[in-house]
C-alpha cells in the first residue's frame, strides 16, 4: 500500500513531463525582455528573419503592415528595407518557394513559421537555433542538438561559425551508449532467467553510469563547455546568442500578434468584473436580509 | 390601468407571459439553503449562451474545408477585428463548460439530487452531458490542426471495435478512407446545427422537469412537505429576486476566472489549446504524443487501461452508461452527504481521487506502472457505481431534520 | 421571510446600480461582436489605394479600375466639354453639388474634379446600384455622360444627375489625389499623403 502511494504521488508530480522529453543540449533559458527592449529586439529579429529565413520559410498568416504597426516600424522604412518582393505593404509575408521542389532538396518542405512559436515554444526555438553542430555523417555536415537529424542546413553559419561537441562530451556520450547496450543485455538475461544477480548488478551499474554522465553533461552545458567553436563566424558567441534571442522574440510576436494588447485589455476587463461583482454583492446582501 | 399594464394584459390574453414568468422565476419557490454548489446550473446556462453566440460569430469567418480550415482559423485570429477574442471565448468556453458541468454533476452526487422524484432531471442531464461530449469532440476537429486530426482519428477508430462491421462503420463515419475534408464538413454541420439544437431541447426538458418537481437542497429533504396557508413552502423563497441576485454574484465570480484565462493564458499551458494543434493537419505525421483535451482524459484512461481493444471500448462506453443508472443504484435511506453514514465520504473521496488519477494518466504516455494504476482506478470507478446498491445501505444514517438548516 | 424594515430606497438604488453596470458590461461584450463585422485586414489590404497613370489617357477616353471591389471611372475631358459643363443647358437636380456626401470637399462643385480635365467617379448608379455606361459627347445628343441601363438614369460628364430620371443624387466622387502630374491615387485624400 505504501509503495502504491509513493508511486501515485510520483506520477502526480508534474515535473515528470520535462524528464520525459529526455535531455537535449543546448538547454538555455531565453532572456526575458519587456516593453521597449522587447520591441527593439523584435525589430532586430525581423531583420534577421527577412535576411536569412524568409527565402525558405514564409510567414503566410502575417501581414507586413501589421508587423510595421505592432513593432513600431514606419511603413516606408518597412517597404524599403524589409519588403523584398514586388508585394504591397498590406500583403501576407509569403515567399515564392515551390513546396514540392523544396521537399526534394531538404527531404521535407521548409514549414511556414507563422505559429511555430506556439507549436514548439520559445525555449525550444531558442535552443534549436543555437543547436547546430558539426556531424560529418549528415548530408549538410551538421546535426542539431535539439532536433536530431533535422533536414535543415546550418543557414546561420556565417553568423555563428561552426561549433562541435567537446571531447569531454563525446566521451560521456560514448559512456552512455555502452551503458545502454549493457542495460539491453542485462534485461535480456533477466528475462531469460540466467545469471540473475550478475545481470541485476550490471543493470544498476549501467543506470548509474547514465545518470552520472547526464549530470556531467548538464554541468558542462552550464559552464559553456558542451560545444566549442571550430570555425569562427561573423559574430561572437554572445552576440550570436543575443541575435537568436531577437529572432525568437520576433517569432513569438508573429505567433500571436495580439498578445501584448490582449494582456493590456485583460487588466481593464478584470477590474470591471471586480467592480460589477462588488455592486452585485451589495445588491444580493440587501435582498437576502429578508431571508431568516 | 397604466399603459404598461395594458400592454401586459394584451400580451397575456394571447401568450402566457406572466404565467411563465411566475411559474419559473417570480413564484418558483427554491429552498432557501442553497450553497456554493448551486451556482453551477445557472453558470452552465451562461456558458451555453457564450458558446452559441461566439460560435455563430466564428462561423461567419470559418471555412470548413480541408484546404482552408486551418488558415481560416488563423485568419480569424489575426485579420478579423476582435476575431482573436471571439475564438478564445469559444475555446476557453469549451473547457469552462466541462468544468461547470462536472461540478454541477458532483453537486448532484453529494446531495442525492438524482433521487426520486428527480430521476428524469438526472437522465435529461446525462443526455446533455453525452451530447456535450459529442459536441466538444466534433468542435475539436474544426481547427484542423494536427492534434485535431489525430485525436479524431483515434476516437473514430474506436468504432472499428464493433464486431463484423467495424471497418465499414469507421469508413462511413469518415466518408473517406482517411479523415478528410468530407469528415470535416459533416462534423461542422453536426457541430454548428444538429447538436446545438439537440442540446437546447434537452436543456429545456431538463429545466421543465426540474421545475415540475422542484429543486433539491443540501439537506436532501423536500421543502414541499411544510407549506403555509397559501400553499407556499415554508422553506422556499421565490427564485426571482433572491436567487437571480445571488446568481449574478456567481456570474461575476465565474467571469473573473474565465476572463483571467482568456486574456492571460488562453492556451492554459496546453490544457485548453494543445501545442501540436498549431501545426496543420498532416495525415502522414502523428504528433509524438497524442492526448485528448483534459475533459476526455478520464474516459480515455479507462479505454487504455483494458488490454483488449474491443473490451476497452466497451469499458469506456460503460463508464458513461453506468452513470445513467445512478438514481436506481443509490439505496441509502437519505439523500444528502450530510446525513449519510461516514463510509459514504470514504467511497466518494476515493472516487474523486480515482477520477483525477484517471484524468491525469490520460494526458500522459503509458508506462507499465501507469497502466497498472489506471487499471486499479478503473476497477474502483466501476466498483463505486456497481457496488453502490450494496455499500450505500451500510451503517446508520444520521437523523434528517424536518426543515432545512439555514 | 419578512418585509420588516426593508430599506426600499437602498434596494432600488442597488438594483439600478447593478443594472447600470450590467448594461455597460453588456455594451462592452457587444464590442467584439459588432466590431468583427468591420472589414478585415484582408479586405482592407484588397481595398488598398489604386494608382492610375494618366499619360496614356486620350481626351474623351475612359479607363475603368477596381477600387474596394467597386468600378471607378476615370475620364479625360476636353476643354469644350468642360466649358459645356460650366454653362450647361440641361436641367440638373444638383448642378452645384450641394449634397456634400457625394464628393470630397476638395473637388470643384461644378466640374466635380480636382483638375478640370480629369473626372473620377464611382461607377455605381445612385438609384439602385447598377453600373452605368459611358457615352461620349459625340455619341448622343444630350451632351454625353453616363447612362444607367437598369432604369434609365442619366448623368452628365461631371456625374451630375439629370432632372426627370429615377436617380436623385450625383454620382459619387471617391477620395483621390494627384501624385505628380500624370498619376492619380484613388483612395488617398488630397493633402493626406
Amino acid at each position: 500500500m505504501k509503495k502504491l502511494l509513493i508511486t501515485i504521488s510520483a506520477m502526480l508530480s508534474f515535473s515528470l513531463s520535462a524528464a520525459e522529453a529526455g535531455l537535449t543540449f543546448p538547454d538555455d533559458k531565453l532572456p526575458i525582455l519587456n516593453d521597449d527592449a522587447l520591441i527593439v529586439s523584435q525589430q532586430r529579429g525581423m531583420q534577421i528573419y527577412m535576411n536569412n529565413c524568409m527565402g525558405c520559410h514564409s510567414l503566410e498568416f502575417q501581414r507586413y503592415n501589421r508587423a510595421a504597426k505592432d513593432l513600431l516600424i514606419p511603413e516606408d522604412i518597412m517597404i524599403e528595407n524589409l519588403l523584398f518582393s514586388e508585394g504591397k505593404v498590406g500583403d501576407l509575408m509569403e515567399n515564392t518557394m515551390k513546396t514540392k521542389a523544396a521537399a526534394n532538396w531538404f527531404g521535407a518542405a521548409p514549414p511556414d513559421l507563422s505559429v511555430v512559436s506556439r507549436a514548439r515554444g520559445t525555449h525550444w526555438l531558442y535552443n534549436y537555433m543555437r543547436g547546430f553542430y558539426v556531424d560529418d555523417s549528415r548530408p549538410y555536415g551538421v546535426n542539431n542538438g535539439v532536433f536530431k537529424d533535422v533536414g535543415m542546413p546550418h543557414v546561420l553559419e556565417n553568423m555563428q561559425g561552426l561549433q562541435a561537441k567537446t571531447e569531454k562530451v563525446k566521451g560521456l556520450e560514448n559512456d552512455v551508449l555502452y551503458a545502454q547496450a549493457d542495460i539491453a543485455n542485462a534485461r535480456k538475461q533477466l528475462e531469460e532467467g540466467n545469471n540473475t544477480s550478475e545481470a541485476e548488478k550490471m543493470l544498476k551499474q549501467a543506470e548509474k553510469t547514465i545518470h552520472d554522465a547526464e549530470a556531467a553533461m548538464v554541468e558542462l552545458a552550464a559552464a559553456g563547455e558542451f560545444f566549442t567553436i571550430v570555425k569562427e563566424g561573423r559574430l561572437s558567441p554572445q552576440e550570436f546568442d543575443s541575435a537568436m534571442a531577437d529572432l525568437v522574440n520576433f517569432l513569438d510576436y508573429v505567433g500571436e500578434p495580439i498578445k501584448l494588447e490582449r494582456e493590456r485589455l485583460g487588466v481593464w476587463v478584470l477590474l470591471f468584473i471586480v467592480g460589477f461583482g462588488f455592486v452585485a454583492y451589495l445588491l444580493k446582501k440587501e435582498y437576502w436580509k429578508d431571508i431568516h | 390601468m397604466t399603459k404598461m399594464a395594458q400592454l401586459m394584459q394584451w400580451i397575456d390574453d394571447r401568450f402566457p407571459l406572466t404565467k411563465v414568468w411566475n411559474e419559473h422565476l417570480a413564484e418558483y419557490y427554491a429552498p432557501k439553503n442553497f450553497n456554493f454548489w448551486y451556482f453551477f446550473g445557472s453558470l452552465a446556462l451562461l456558458v451555453l449562451v457564450n458558446q452559441i453566440l461566439t460560435g455563430i460569430w466564428l462561423t461567419m469567418n470559418y471555412n470548413p474545408s480541408g484546404e482552408h480550415a486551418y488558415a481560416s482559423v488563423e485568419f480569424i485570429m489575426r485579420d478579423v477585428n476582435w476575431g482573436w477574442l471571439l475564438r478564445y471565448m469559444h475555446s476557453t468556453g469549451a473547457s469552462a463548460f466541462f468544468v461547470v458541468v462536472y461540478l454541477h454533476m458532483f453537486r448532484g452526487l453529494i446531495y442525492g439530487s438524482f433521487r426520486k422524484p428527480r430521476e428524469l432531471v438526472w437522465l435529461f442531464g446525462m443526455i446533455i452531458f453525452v451530447l456535450l461530449m459529442a459536441e466538444a469532440f466534433m468542435g475539436y476537429l474544426l481547427p484542423w490542426g494536427n492534434m485535431s486530426y489525430w485525436g479524431a482519428q483515434v476516437i473514430i477508430n474506436l468504432f472499428s471495435a464493433v464486431p463484423y462491421v467495424g471497418d465499414y462503420l469507421t469508413e462511413w463515419i469518415r466518408g473517406d478512407f482517411i479523415i478528410s475534408g468530407a469528415t470535416l464538413n459533416r462534423f461542422f454541420a453536426l457541430h454548428v446545427v444538429a447538436l446545438p439544437i439537440a442540446l437546447l431541447l434537452m436543456v429545456f426538458l431538463h429545466i421543465v422537469a426540474l421545475h415540475k418537481v422542484g429543486s433539491n437542497n443540501p439537506d436532501g429533504i423536500e421543502i414541499k412537505k411544510y407549506k403555509d396557508e397559501n400553499g407556499i413552502p415554508l422553506d422556499g423563497i421565490p427564485f426571482h429576486p433572491y436567487y437571480t441576485v445571488k446568481d449574478i454574484v456567481g456570474v461575476a465570480g465565474f467571469l473573473f476566472f474565465f476572463c483571467l484565462i482568456i486574456f492571460f493564458a488562453p492556451e492554459l499551458n496546453g490544457f485548453f489549446l494543445e501545442p501540436p494543434n498549431f501545426t496543420p493537419a498532416d495525415p502522414l505525421k502523428t504528433p509524438a504524443h497524442i492526448a485528448p483535451v483534459w475533459y476526455f482524459t478520464p474516459y480515455y484512461s479507462i479505454l487504455r487501461a483494458v488490454p483488449d481493444q474491443q473490451l476497452g471500448v466497451v469499458a469506456m462506453a460503460a463508464s458513461l452508461i453506468v452513470m445513467f443508472f445512478l438514481p436506481w443504484l443509490d439505496r441509502s435511506k437519505v439523500k444528502s452527504i450530510r446525513y449519510k453514514h461516514w463510509s459514504f465520504k470514504v467511497w466518494l473521496g476515493l472516487f474523486v481521487i480515482a477520477f483525477f488519477v484517471l484524468g491525469y494518466l490520460g494526458m500522459k504516455g503509458p508506462t507499465p506502472m501507469r497502466t497498472l494504476v489506471a487499471q486499479i482506478a478503473t476497477v474502483y470507478y466501476f466498483v463505486f457505481f456497481l457496488g453502490m446498491p450494496w455499500w450505500s445501505t451500510w451503517g446508520d444514517t444520521k437523523p434528517v431534520p424536518e426543515r432545512v438548516t439555514h | 421571510m419578512s418585509n420588516d424594515g426593508v430599506d426600499s430606497g437602498k434596494r432600488r438604488f442597488l438594483t439600478l446600480a447593478t443594472s447600470a453596470v450590467g448594461v455597460v458590461g453588456a455594451g462592452f461584450v457587444a464590442v467584439p461582436f459588432l466590431g468583427s463585422w468591420k472589414p478585415s485586414a484582408k479586405a482592407q489590404a484588397a481595398g488598398a489605394p489604386v494608382e492610375v497613370p494618366l499619360d496614356k489617357l486620350e481626351e474623351g477616353q475612359m479607363v475603368k479600375v477596381e477600387w474596394r471591389g467597386k468600378p471607378v471611372f476615370v475620364v479625360k475631358r476636353s476643354e469644350t466639354v468642360v466649358d459645356a459643363l460650366k454653362n450647361t443647358t440641361q436641367e440638373l437636380k444638383d448642378p452645384e453639388s450641394q449634397n456634400i456626401e457625394q464628393q470630397p470637399e476638395y473637388v470643384d462643385g461644378v466640374t466635380r474634379s480636382i483638375r478640370p480635365d480629369v473626372i473620377v467617379l464611382v461607377g455605381i448608379c445612385t438609384h439602385l446600384g447598377c453600373v452605368p455606361q459611358h457615352l461620349k459627347e459625340t455619341e448622343v445628343d444630350w451632351g454625353g455622360g453616363f447612362f444607367c441601363p437598369c432604369h434609365g438614369s442619366r448623368f452628365d460628364l461631371a456625374g451630375r444627375v439629370f432632372a426627370g430620371v429615377p436617380a436623385s443624387k450625383n454620382l459619387q466622387v471617391p477620395p483621390y489625389s494627384y501624385q505628380g502630374n500624370n498619376k492619380i491615387v484613388i483612395g488617398v485624400d488630397e493633402g493626406a499623403a
